[in-house]
């Protein structure tokens, strides 16, 4: 790919990684869903990528989240564009697409969950941990169980979810990657 | 998308600013430095991010915001590799001499676009009578995505598209490039009625 023009919305949402195993990339606001072989992949900052999963079917998809709530105002008048931006109405909609591409029900469901990291010195605000809670406490509702999760901290997350095996494969900056 | 129009004002406007920066850098670096508009254009935050999320490179790249009453934010970035050859050139050392990414990498990234971002806020200033005053940058080192995440965070937060300025920075006599974006955070429509006000 041609680093050059990185943000040129040229480059492909769907890549081949070095296994010859199709890629999806995944954007910030953005729910991507998909079966084997495909590797659903995302990079993350203060971001949360919800991965949600079905061994049966190898099956998943995953939410690349902003923030934690939608502003009320939109709320009320339901003009949320862009559902996954927020984890309020992000995670219903993958819910909802994963309902449909598939017929999977959130009980047939675990998550997994990564990112939510405070990049930025000096900002007092933790939108990470925030986006963090959120999710946690949706989920809850759902009774979606999670399986795995690495959070936090003050570094980018690299994150590549296998379709074939429900594992994920994250690596913080400058370290090593671990699978979960 | 942007009409033909739309796209000759905003070009206009940023080679103004890319002219005064491409003079400061060649000052700065004693090699000739040319910066060129790559494209203007209008984005989906998924589609626009997700063109970084799927790259293996690391950067590192100052953000600087321009607040005033067209604020804009601005990003200057270097690949990692290449970030201590402008290191070495800016503090007028023999290229090979920089060996990690150390605080001298990270204040060379960091003053590269403090100077970028104030000659297109002294260009706005000169030409617009537009005050636009450059915040102390922000300097991140990590992959593609996580710093472009971060850059775009503020617009995303209450837009769903954003208005691209992307700029291409070379440096004659080395294999070196740099990248620069700037982002109105105001709404390209806002930008368009501000800049031809101040043409017409």
């Amino acid at each position: 790919m041609n680093s050059d023009n990185i943000l040129s919305g040229q480059a492909p949402h769907l890549m081949t990684g070095a296994d010859g195993n199709p890629i999806i990339v995944v954007g910030i606001a953005d729910i991507k869903v998909g079966k084997a072989p495909h590797n659903v992949r995302t990079t993350l900052g203060s971001c949360i990528a919800l991965c949600l999963y079905n061994a049966q079917m190898q099956a998943g998809g995953m939410l690349h989240l902003m923030m934690a709530e939608p502003p009320a105002v939109e709320l009320a008048k339901g003009e949320i564009q862009k559902k996954a931006k927020y984890a309020r109405t992000g995670i219903p909609e993958l819910l909802r697409q994963m309902r449909i591409s598939f017929g999977l029900e959130p009980a047939q469901l675990t998550a997994k969950m990564f990112g939510g990291a405070n990049l930025l010195p000096n900002v007092t605000r933790n939108i990470g941990q925030e986006n963090e809670v959120a999710v946690r406490e949706i989920l809850r509702g759902y009774g979606i169980r999670i399986t795995g999760y690495m959070t936090g901290g003050t570094k980018g997350y690299k994150v590549d979810f296998d379709l074939n095996t429900g594992k994920v494969r994250c690596q913080l900056f400058g370290e090593a990657a671990q699978e979960i | 998308m942007i009409d033909h129009k739309t796209d000759r004002v905003i070009r206009t406007v940023a080679d103004l600013g890319m002219d005064k920066a491409e003079q400061v850098f060649t000052k700065l670096l004693k090699t000739s430095v040319k910066i060129e508009i790559e494209k203007v254009y209008m984005a989906d935050i998924s589609d626009v991010t997700a063109s970084a999320n799927g790259l293996d490179t690391k950067i590192i790249g100052a953000s600087v915001d321009l607040k005033g009453e067209i604020p804009f934010k601005f990003l200057f970035y270097v690949e990692e590799r290449d970030s201590m050859l402008i290191t070495d050139l800016m503090l007028r050392r023999p290229p090979g001499t920089a060996k990690e990414y150390d605080k001298y990498v990270y204040s060379a990234v960091q003053e590269a676009g403090n100077i970028l971002a104030s000659a297109m806020a002294g260009v706005f200033a000169a030409d617009f009578k537009m005050r636009l005053a450059p915040q102390p940058p922000t300097v991140i080192h990590s992959f593609t995505g996580a710093v472009f995440e971060e850059y775009v965070m503020s617009t995303a937060a209450s837009a769903d598209e954003m208005l691209i300025i992307e700029s291409m920075f070379k440096l004659t006599g080395h294999d070196l490039k740099c990248m620069m974006y700037m982002v109105p955070l105001c709404g390209a429509e806002k930008l368009i009625e501000f800049i031809t006000s101040g043409i017409y």
